[in-house]
């Protein structure tokens, strides 16, 4: 071979600028021009010939939906090859998967914290009255977003308005009022007269009132104002007390005397109108959680789910507690 | 040169400009939001910035590719 053939051969090498996209099916290739994080929306938006931008924006919601969509985005990040440029796949390097796959993991699981925080930061600054701060970034993102879109747009800052709109969203709807403080309380009043006469309330927590060392006499009639934001509320009282309930939720699961209600803006309501003595007459709610009077005689209000769902065993028993609680108000409402 | 408007921004702006108004209103307890409608007020912003973006045209590609 002469060094006229070389020169031949090395000038017939494909180089990086002429090379051509393989004839065949078209390819799924995560983009390298087109990319946020790892291409794999641009590559997707390229596939299906759609703006990138649906894919940026229908990942992170999916991933709100289950986490099905972190997983489909780690799993393109890690087996759909890049392009070259040209439209053809990138060749594999050594060890490339292993970084790739650190990077790949790093960077969603910081993303998705970030995103998470703002979510969680919004809600918490609504929650302790000061919402209207984060509404008016928001509407000075929206205009943000007007202003800079006659000059290229800054697509990305609808990231931060969705999260943001979604922590308000989310307290405003469930009512969220964190202002009675944080942890855990537990009352135990020994009398009727030691309960406020406001009633008992805390942000974020569990919240126990025990009533069962009250003098409960078959004339006695307790008021009770329970609040909190978002956590579990618990009451307790002796099975023979009539419970009267209004009970509201904006978020969560209500469970009084044997009766159950969840969802969103949910209310349950128990013995409403009943004259019987001796009578507790319930007005609680809570934000976000769950609210649940246990009518029952001996039962912990610290373990577990207490009274009718204490127990781990097969249905029938859990919807026999349930059923000896609702009789037990019934005949302490019925006398 | 001037770059090109974005129509995606722009109606993701209005969109976020007006549920911001609505929240703030919100806030400062002018109506009460209920769960449902909260969820379909958001929705529907970020739903309007995806079909802005699947109504664009094809974009130029850009200089570096």
């Amino acid at each position: 071979m002469t060094d006229q053939d070389d020169t031949q051969d090395a000038s017939a090498a494909p180089t990086t600028e002429d090379r051509e996209p393989a004839a065949g099916p078209k390819r799924l290739l995560r983009s390298q021009n087109d990319r946020v994080i790892g291409g794999v929306s641009g590559g997707l938006g390229r596939y299906f010939d759609v703006d990138p931008v649906i894919f940026r924006i229908a990942f992170p919601v999916s991933i709100l939906a289950g986490g099905l969509g972190f997983f489909a985005y780690l799993a393109a990040w890690l087996f759909v090859p890049a392009d070259d440029g040209t439209g053809a796949p990138m060749p594999a390097q050594r060890g490339a998967g292993f970084i790739r796959a650190v990077g790949v993991i790093a960077l969603v699981l910081a993303g998705l914290l970030g995103f998470g925080a703002l979510v969680t930061g919004a809600a918490f600054v609504t929650g302790i009255g000061y919402g209207y701060i984060v509404a008016g970034a928001i509407v000075l993102i929206g205009v943000a977003l007007i202003a800079t879109s006659f000059r290229g747009g800054a697509r990305w800052l609808i990231v931060p308005a969705l999260a943001l709109s979604i922590g308000v969203g989310v307290a405003a709807a469930a009512d969220l009022d964190l202002e009675g403080g944080v942890g855990n309380r537990e009352y135990r009043p020994a009398a009727a007269s030691a309960i406020p006469a406001d009633g008992y309330e805390l942000g974020v927590g569990r919240l126990a009132i025990d009533l069962r060392d009250i003098d409960w006499s078959p004339e006695r009639v307790v008021d009770l104002d329970a609040r909190l934001g978002v956590g579990e509320l618990a009451i307790a009282v002796p099975s023979d007390v009539c419970v009267v309930a209004e009970a509201t939720a904006g978020a969560g699961e209500l469970r009084i005397a044997g009766q159950r209600a969840d969802g969103l803006d949910v209310e349950l309501s128990t013995a409403t109108g009943s004259p019987a003595t001796p009578q507790l007459r319930l007005d609680a709610d809570v934000d976000i959680g769950q609210i649940r009077v246990l009518n029952d005689d001996a039962v912990d209000i610290n373990v577990g789910h207490g009274s009718f769902d204490e127990h781990d065993g097969p249905f029938d028993e859990f919807a026999a507690a349930a059923q000896a609680a609702r009789d037990a108000n019934e005949a302490a409402c019925s006398r | 040169m001037s770059r090109p408007g974005d129509r995606v921004s722009l109606v993701g702006g209005i969109a976020f400009l007006l549920l911001g108004a609505i929240l703030c209103l919100d806030q400062l307890e002018v109506f009460s939001l209920t769960a449902g409608l909260a969820a379909a007020a958001i929705c529907a912003a970020a739903g309007s910035a995806l079909v802005a973006s699947g109504l664009e045209p094809d974009r130029p590609e850009r200089a570096d590719e």
